[in-house]
């Protein structure tokens, strides 16, 4: 009951900052969220290109339209839900969508994987054997499932707020989030091999 | 029941995902004391995403004072920009207040006019009306739009 009860008050706090666009509050909320909507996005576009200015635009976005968020629900959810618009948006200016479906339950506007030479930055983050194993899986992993990982295991978002963010059915949340750990799981045991 | 891997595998990565019912996680729970194949395939799962935490992405330090700067200034234009529809609205209102006041005492005079110089009352206060008091409320109205309002505060750059 007191945790609830902390959580409300705290998401009732951000709400009214937000309404007030208190740049306060704002900042303190660029120091708790930063990282993890950095990661996010990372895991999102596969790539560190366009991250810095998606964040940038995040944030003041967040600014803008900070009335729109009620504080009856969590941060989190409602501040990817920003970063996966812009970041799809922006993606879409630059032609690098795929309009092809992924997900044969969910057909669904996808951002293609990018192709680059450098390492990857799921390669220049691994600090472990097993992460660096995972590294060249999570970069060649459709980014619809490398989201749901991040999303499901880093963030450790409920299936409803996912489906919020994703705007996919909780099925097709789950289902991403079984293909994401069968990918990752077989690189873990050994060469990927096919279904 | 389900008894056989394929189905408890499912399971497990339906528990894994948060999708699966406490029932469900019982049933897992019994087989997985006696499957060491099931246990195994939970073991790689778990060690999967336990390799998850085992990545560190590095911010750019400059990358916080660049948003803290750009949302102080972009704070700021929102800030003035609603003082100027603030504004906007007031003086709107005054001129409203001025052209209803203006108008009575112009009909006032027309009335005047008209007596003094003997013209027809109904055509000055048409004429009165035509070109003066519709242009001048119409103007007022135009002013307390919210869209004029935001063509004239992108003008100054502080658009919405």
């Amino acid at each position: 009951m007191t945790l609830s009860g902390t959580m409300e008050t705290d998401t009732q706090q951000i709400a009214r900052g937000l309404r007030q666009r208190d740049v306060a509050l704002l900042s303190a909320l660029v120091a708790q969220y930063q990282y993890r909507l950095v990661r996010y996005l990372i895991y999102l576009l596969g790539s560190r290109e366009s991250v810095d200015d998606l964040v940038q635009e995040t944030w003041l976005r967040v600014l803008e339209r900070g009335r729109t968020y009620d504080g009856r629900s969590r941060f989190e959810p409602w501040l990817f839900t920003i970063a996966r618009n812009l970041a799809i948006d922006t993606m879409r200016k630059r032609r690098m969508v795929s309009l092809d479906a992924n997900d044969e339950d969910d057909p669904e506007h996808a951002i293609a994987p990018p192709i680059s030479p450098e390492p990857s930055p799921f390669e220049q983050a691994a600090r472990t054997e097993d992460a660096r194993h995972l590294a060249q899986s999570l970069a060649t992993l459709e980014p619809i499932y490398r989201e749901a990982l991040v999303l499901r295991f880093q963030e450790d978002l409920s299936l409803q707020e996912m489906a919020g963010i994703i705007g996919a059915p909780v099925s097709t949340v789950s289902t991403r989030i079984y293909r994401g750990i069968e990918a990752l799981r077989a690189h873990m045991e050994g060469p990927p091999h096919a279904n | 029941m389900q008894t056989d891997h394929p189905s408890f595998r499912r399971i497990i990565d339906q528990s894994l995902a948060g999708a699966a019912s406490p029932q469900q996680q019982q049933t897992l729970r019994e087989h997985l004391a006696t499957c060491a194949a099931c246990q195994q395939y939970l073991d790689a799962s778990n060690r999967a995403i336990a390799a998850l935490e085992d990545f560190s992405f590095t911010v750019d330090p400059a990358l916080d004072s660049k948003v803290l700067a750009s949302l102080a200034e972009r704070a700021q234009q929102l800030e003035a920009a609603r003082i100027q529809r603030q504004r906007l609205g007031w003086t709107s209102c005054l001129a409203l207040l001025l052209t209803v006041t203006g108008s009575v005492a112009a009909a006032q005079l027309c009335s005047l006019a008209a007596a003094t110089f003997h013209l027809e009352p109904a055509q000055l206060h048409l004429g009165l009306a035509t070109f003066w008091i519709t242009p001048s409320v119409l103007i007022c109205m135009l002013l307390l739009l919210p869209g004029f309002q935001a063509v004239l505060g992108s003008r100054k750059g502080l658009s919405l």
